[in-house]
């Protein structure tokens, strides 16, 4: 029933957003002293190679045609060349984005696998122990710091232990492995796995708290709804009317954290990806950042920032499901 | 006939910040197979409380401290809980849980005063009227006493019902019986609407949609509470009219709750009044119509323009009812003083007693068995006094 016009619009606000990231970033380049030239190329290049990239971005033509030149490339799906890797930025980003995304999924699944059965056992049982303790873990999971929990775990589970790697991604024949190789070599799945768990979890603690204390007062508050009433009046079992209809109704705001989270967890994982030397987006960032390595801090933003705007969609486009009014409106 | 729902000395509280509410006191009446029973009253006297009592359905803050609430159903001889002598009465205030959950639906069913808010708003109404049915339905595959454990419906079965596309918590034949449901309540066009969510229905048809999912359990006992408050008043008079003909149909037995005597002088076979917590007074409509004892049911009654009874008018009822708080309920009658009758004797707390020689017809009052003397009637300040110290 989610009407074509409202995903036809839904997918035009995506489209605007993202030419707006787009031209941003754009922009930069010109927001440091100096020629755009000097920005864009490494500390030590060359005369030659700096000519070289002036011509590739049309650098010394007028802002229109420079920025036409950088809209065709990005169209073709052309992100440049890193001067300083000296290789395709695409290149360095595609074998980065599977670590970021294994990550980002894991921490997510961790955060929702645990937090909403949590929540909502924490609001039916409201001031009992069970929910004192939920309560008291999200206080905690918000409130402790990446860095250090991502510590505090491999010194207790790695190095005390023993149980897990103390840090790095899983690698195959010195290449580092994720979801997609694992699909491909499952016999890797549990190698894949014990590089995952801590740094999974890291991320996923604070993502955990917020999620059990936000599904705790959404549940709460629901179920002093009325049709509540109506559903146990009809016998209906506890469990059926707390998960398909107490939490669904709950879950709206629950849904819309969870799509800025995600959105977040694509690039804001850089603490956790530094603690545990993980290959990801992140740490390619601040790698490129201290490079001086202009295009592929370039490619970074965007790829970040429109991983942002599609899982929005994605996350409106559950809303709708969730909550028939949103597609009438 | 025989009787379905004794309720004796039933008693709830309701914890709130500034103490204890007494919403339901010491209240006594029967429901008799196949009967309309009506509960009349004002705002605040405490029918919602009896009907969500009898229905273990108090909200968290609500308890029934006190009384029972005897109900025949010989199935459920092999629970635990009180049980009377021959086994065909169980005590409800007694049973567990779960127990008294799988009452609900089928035996005991309930219709809310609010159609729009008493419906999930995110789930069509179909689903909801089918789930229903289900419940039933798996009740009746299923005779309660040889019900295990293990086989309650848990998070368990729930995940697996969400995730195999074949399993589903309502089977296709209780999506049929629903919109039979529908149709059965007077909604046109079922199929449809069964498929709509609340948001698309008016109020009226809504309040026969939920009277579609009270009875889609079979139920023996139908708890209306104000069914037809929220709507307009020539709706009112078809959901009234959809209520007696299901009754006349499947032989149910209804608790109406109104606060409109009008509307029971037309559906039901006897009416308790209630006044702050109490039932004041129980009869058969006729005689209740006839020979009020209670001052508050003659007011209520005085109040009702084109009703046709023989009670001497009295003036109509000014004033407010007492607050609930334990701190608030006067000593003796709560009704004196709103009461035009008050006298000395009201100072104590009048018991419940029949009304010359029927069982069938009792009043809270001393006027049930002496006669309003002006000599030991109470000063109308005595009134004013009382309503002062609520301020
Ligand atoms: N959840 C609650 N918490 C505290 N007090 C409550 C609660 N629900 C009802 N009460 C109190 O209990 C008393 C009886 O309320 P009840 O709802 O049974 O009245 P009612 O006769 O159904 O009135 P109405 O005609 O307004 O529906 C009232 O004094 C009310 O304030
Ligand atoms: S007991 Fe007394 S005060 Fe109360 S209703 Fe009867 S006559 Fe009035
Ligand atoms: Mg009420």
């Amino acid at each position: 029933m989610v009407s074509g016009r409202f995903l036809a619009r839904r997918f035009g606000h995506g489209v605007v957003v993202v030419w707006a990231i787009v031209t941003v970033v754009f922009l930069l380049r010109y927001s440091t002293p100096g020629s755009v030239v000097t920005t864009i190329a490494p500390l030590d290049a060359s005369p030659q190679l700096k000519a070289q990239i002036a011509r590739e971005l049309s650098l010394h033509e007028p802002l229109h045609v420079q920025y036409a030149t950088y809209l065709g490339d990005l169209l073709r799906l052309d992100l440049g060349h890193s001067y300083v890797n000296n290789t395709s930025v695409r290149q360095l980003l595609a074998s980065r984005l599977p670590q970021t995304l294994d990550l980002a999924i894991a921490a997510t699944i961790v955060a929702i696998v645990i937090a909403i059965p949590l929540g909502v056992v924490s609001a039916t049982r409201r001031h009992t122990p069970t929910d004192y303790a939920a309560t008291s873990f999200s206080l905690v999971g918000i409130s402790t710091p990446n860095f250090w929990l991502g510590l505090v775990l491999v010194l207790v589970f790695s190095v005390g232990m023993g149980w897990f790697p103390v840090s790095g991604p899983a690698r195959a024949n010195g290449e580092v492995i994720s979801a997609i190789d694992v699909l491909y070599a499952p016999q890797l799945a549990g190698r894949w796995l014990t590089h995952l768990a801590l740094p999974a979890v890291t991320l996923g603690t604070y993502f955990t708290a917020l999620l059990t204390r936000l599904t705790r007062s959404g549940v709460v508050e629901e179920l002093d709804q009325s049709y509540v009433r109506t559903l146990r009046s009809s016998g209906l079992p506890p469990v059926v009317i707390r998960y398909q209809h107490v939490l669904r109704n709950a879950l709206v705001p629950v849904v819309t954290v969870l799509g800025l989270q995600l959105g977040t967890l694509i690039g804001g994982a850089v603490i956790t990806e530094r603690v545990f030397a993980w290959h990801g987006l992140g740490s390619l960032l601040i790698d490129a950042i201290n490079d001086r390595d202009w295009m592929v801090v370039q490619g970074c933003l965007i790829v970040i920032g429109v991983g942002f705007v599609v899982i929005n969609a994605v996350v409106d486009g559950i809303y709708t499901r969730l909550d028939p009014e949103v597609s009438m409106e | 006939m025989t009787d379905l729902l004794r309720a004796r000395d039933l008693t709830a509280r309701f914890d709130t910040e500034d103490g204890r509410v007494h919403a339901v006191e010491s209240v006594s009446f029967t429901v008799e197979a196949g009967e309309s029973f009506g509960l009349v009253g004002e705002s605040g006297s405490g029918k919602s409380a009896t009907a969500l009592s009898i229905a273990g359905l108090l909200p968290a803050a609500g308890t029934i401290t006190g009384g029972s609430l005897w109900f025949r159903t010989p199935e459920l001889a092999a629970t635990p809980g009180e049980h009377d002598v021959d086994g065909e009465f169980v005590d409800l205030t007694t049973l567990p849980a779960n127990a008294r959950r799988s009452l609900r639906g089928t035996e005991i069913a309930m219709v809310f005063q609010d159609p729009m808010s008493s419906f999930d708003p995110s789930a069509t109404v179909g689903s909801q009227i089918a789930k229903a049915v289900e419940v039933q339905q798996r009740a009746s595959a299923r005779p309660r006493s040889t019900r295990s454990k293990t086989e309650t419906y848990g998070l368990g079965s729930l995940i697996r019902d969400s995730l195999l596309p074949t399993r589903s918590f309502v089977s296709e034949s209780s999506r049929e019986r629903a919109i039979e449901l529908l149709e059965r309540v007077g909604i046109p066009d079922p199929a449809r609407r069964a498929e709509q969510h609340p948001t698309e229905f008016s109020g009226g048809m809504l309040q026969r949609a939920m009277i579609a999912q009270a009875i889609a359990g079979k139920p023996r006992l139908l708890l209306a509470d104000e069914p037809t408050t929220a709507l307009d008043v020539t709706i009112q008079a078809q959901i009234l009219s959809l209520l007696n003909e299901i009754q006349d149909d499947t032989g149910l037995s209804v608790v109406l709750i109104t606060h409109d005597l009008g509307v029971v002088a037309h559906h039901s076979d006897r009416v308790g009044v209630m006044y702050a917590g109490e039932l004041v007074e129980r009869a058969p409509i006729d005689r209740l119509f006839d020979a009020p004892v209670h001052p508050y049911t003659q007011g209520l009654l005085s109040a009702v323009p084109d009703l046709d009874t023989t009670a001497t008018p009295s003036p109509s009822l000014s004033g407010r009812m007492t607050g609930l708080h334990a701190h608030e309920l006067p000593e003796g009658c709560y009704f004196a003083d709103r009461c035009p009758q008050a006298m000395t004797d009201c100072r104590a707390h009048p018991e419940e007693r029949p009304v010359a020689e029927t069982d069938r017809h009792s009043a809270r009052c001393v006027l049930t068995d002496r006669a309003f003397d002006p000599d030991r009637a109470l000063e109308p300040g005595a009134a004013h006094e009382m309503e002062r110290d609520h301020q």
